[in-house]
C-alpha cells in the first residue's frame, strides 16, 4: 500500500541486520597450520586449540582470540601397543564407540559409557582430546581415571603424566596442546564399572562413578579405583575408600562399608540439579553399585 | 577468510568471518533447511553431513571444515523423486509442523550408512539428540525403520 501524498508515514521498521540474528564466535584469527610445531608456536602466543570446536562453540572467547585448528595435524586415529591402546587427540568419540579394540577394554566399560555422552550427532564431532583439554562436566573423564589412563601433550616437548596428576596440576589450563590419550589392558583379573545417574542418556549426569578392581589370588583386592564425581576437578580418586578395599576381599560388608565411606569423602557440591547433600548420597549408592556389579562379574 | 565447501555436489566459495558456524554460512548460502533450533547442539534441528556424517551445524566452526563435502536435506531427492527417508516420513504421518525434520532426515540418513537394519531402540538412540515438539518420536521412529527396510530391498515393507 503506497502512502498517500502529502501524508506523514511512520519510517520502516529497520531491519536486522546478518550480526543481528546471528552469533558469531569472537575469533581474530583461525590458523590452520600443518605441523605440531606451528600450532604450538600460535598456542604459546594465546591462541586456543581447536579441534572438533563444540565447546569453544558452546564456549567462546570473551574477546576476539586467535583459533588454532588441530584437525589438520596428524593427530587422529587409534594404535594398539602391547600395552593397550593409543588414541590420538584428534579422534572423535564416534570412531571410539565403533572401534573393536575399545570395545574390549573392561569387557566393553569405555564403550557403554561414549553410548551414553551426549548425542550422536555430538559424538560425531567432538574429540576425545577436546574433551580431556577442555575438561568440563564429563563421563568419559571418570572411566578413564578408573583405568589409570595416561595422557600426552606438547609444550614444545612432549609430556606423558598419569591423568589424575594432568588435572591435579591443572595442566589442561596452561598453553599446552592435548595430543594422545593412552589407555593401558587392565589385567585379566579386574573388572571395571561405570554408572551415570542422570535424566536421560543424552543429558549430563548428576553424579556418575567408575571402579576397577583388580584381584589376586581370586579373592584379595590388589588394586582398587573409585572414581566419584562429574567434574575433574570431582573426579580425583577417593583414596580413602581406595585404602579401605585393599588387601581386603571384595564382599558385602567391605563394599557397604566402602560406599559409606564414598558417601562422607566425595567432595560433593550442589547447583540447580542436585544439592550437595542428595549428590553426596547418591556417591554411596553409585558406589555400592558399581562394586557390587564387580563382585558378581570377578567372583 | 574464503573457503569451499560441496553442499550438495556443488562446489561453492564463501566469505565467512572466522568465528561463524556452517549452520550460519548455510542459511546465508539459501540453505534454509538447515533450521536453528537452539544454536547450541541440542535440538538437532541443523543436522547435516559433513564428510558423510551428521553433525550439529550449529556447533562446527566454518573456518575448519575447508574443502568438506556438506549434504543436507535439500539434495536428498534424486532424479526418481523423494528419497525414502522423505516418503515415508510423509507416508507415516512422521511430519506435523516439519521444523525438525531436515535435521531429523539427516541423522537418520547417517544411521543407516552405519548401520542398514536398526532395531527401533537403535533408531531411538539415534534421535537422542533430534529433538521433535509435535508427534512425540512414535511416528518418525516408524518411519525410519520403514525407510530402512526399503532401502534393504525388504519386499513390501
Amino acid at each position: 500500500m503506497s502512502p498517500r501524498p502529502g501524508r506523514k508515514t511512520p519510517p520502516p521498521p529497520a531491519r536486522l541486520s546478518y550480526s543481528q540474528v546471528v552469533s558469531i564466535a569472537n575469533v581474530a584469527r583461525f590458523l590452520r597450520p600443518a605441523d605440531l610445531a606451528g600450532a604450538i608456536a600460535a598456542v604459546r602466543s594465546g591462541a586456543i586449540p581447536v579441534s572438533g570446536g563444540t565447546d569453544v562453540m558452546l564456549h567462546p572467547p570473551a574477546r576476539p582470540t586467535e583459533l588454532v585448528d588441530l584437525t589438520a595435524l596428524p593427530l587422529n586415529g587409534i594404535e594398539s601397543y602391547e600395552g593397550g591402546l593409543r588414541i590420538g587427540a584428534t579422534t572423535t568419540l564416534t570412531a571410539m564407540l565403533e572401534d573393536p579394540r575399545v570395545a574390549a577394554i573392561g569387557d566393553g566399560v569405555v564403550t557403554g559409557m561414549l553410548a551414553e555422552v551426549g548425542s550422536p550427532l555430538l559424538r560425531n564431532r567432538a574429540t576425545v582430546g577436546g574433551h580431556l583439554a577442555r575438561g568440563r562436566l564429563s563421563d568419559v573423564i571418570p572411566v578413564l581415571l578408573a583405568l589409570d589412563a595416561t595422557v600426552t601433550w606438547h609444550d614444545g616437548n612432549d609430556h606423558t603424566r598419569p591423568l589424575a596428576a594432568f588435572y591435579r596440576e591443572n595442566r589442561h589450563r596452561e598453553r599446552i596442546i592435548v595430543t594422545a590419550v593412552t589407555i593401558p589392558r587392565p589385567s585379566p583379573r579386574s573388572a571395571t564399572v561405570f554408572r551415570k545417574f542422570a535424566r536421560t542418556a543424552f543429558d549430563l549426569a548428576i553424579l556418575n562413578c567408575a571402579c576397577r578392581i583388580d584381584l589376586r589370588d581370586g579373592r584379595t583386592i590388589a588394586a582398587a579405583r573409585i572414581v566419584v564425581g562429574e567434574t575433574p576437578a570431582l573426579g580425583a580418586s577417593l583414596r580413602d575408600v581406595e585404602v579401605h578395599l585393599f588387601g581386603r576381599p571384595l564382599s558385602n560388608e567391605v563394599i557397604a562399608a566402602g560406599a559409606r565411606m564414598a558417601s562422607a569423602a566425595v567432595p560433593a557440591r550442589g547447583d540447580e540439579r542436585a544439592s550437595a547433600g542428595y549428590r553426596r548420597s547418591l556417591a554411596g549408592v553409585l558406589v555400592r553399585r558399581c562394586l557390587t556389579e564387580i563382585a558378581e562379574r570377578i567372583s | 577468510m574464503k573457503i569451499t565447501l560441496t553442499v550438495d555436489g556443488a562446489p561453492r566459495e564463501t566469505v565467512i568471518d572466522p568465528g561463524e558456524s556452517l549452520m550460519d554460512v548455510l542459511r546465508r548460502e539459501g540453505k534454509t533447511s538447515v533450521k536453528n533450533g537452539c544454536d547450541r547442539g541440542d535440538c538437532g534441528s541443523c543436522a547435516v553431513l559433513v564428510d558423510g556424517k551428521a553433525v550439529n551445524a550449529c556447533l562446527v566452526f566454518a573456518a575448519q571444515i575447508d574443502g568438506a563435502e556438506i549434504r543436507t536435506v535439500e539434495g536428498l531427492a534424486g532424479p526418481g523423486g523423494l528419497h525414502p527417508l522423505q516418503f515415508t516420513a510423509l507416508d507415516a504421518g512422521a511430519v506435523q509442523c516439519g521444523f525438525c525434520t531436515p535435521g531429523m532426515l539427516m541423522t537418520a540418513l547417517d544411521l543407516l550408512a552405519v548401520n542398514p537394519d536398526p532395531t527401533e531402540a537403535e533408531v531411538r538412540r539415534a534421535l537422542a539428540g533430534s529433538y521433535c515438539r509435535c508427534t512425540g518420536y512414535v511416528k518418525p521412529v516408524a518411519a525410519i525403520l520403514a525407510a530402512a527396510a526399503i532401502l534393504r530391498g525388504d519386499g513390501d515393507a
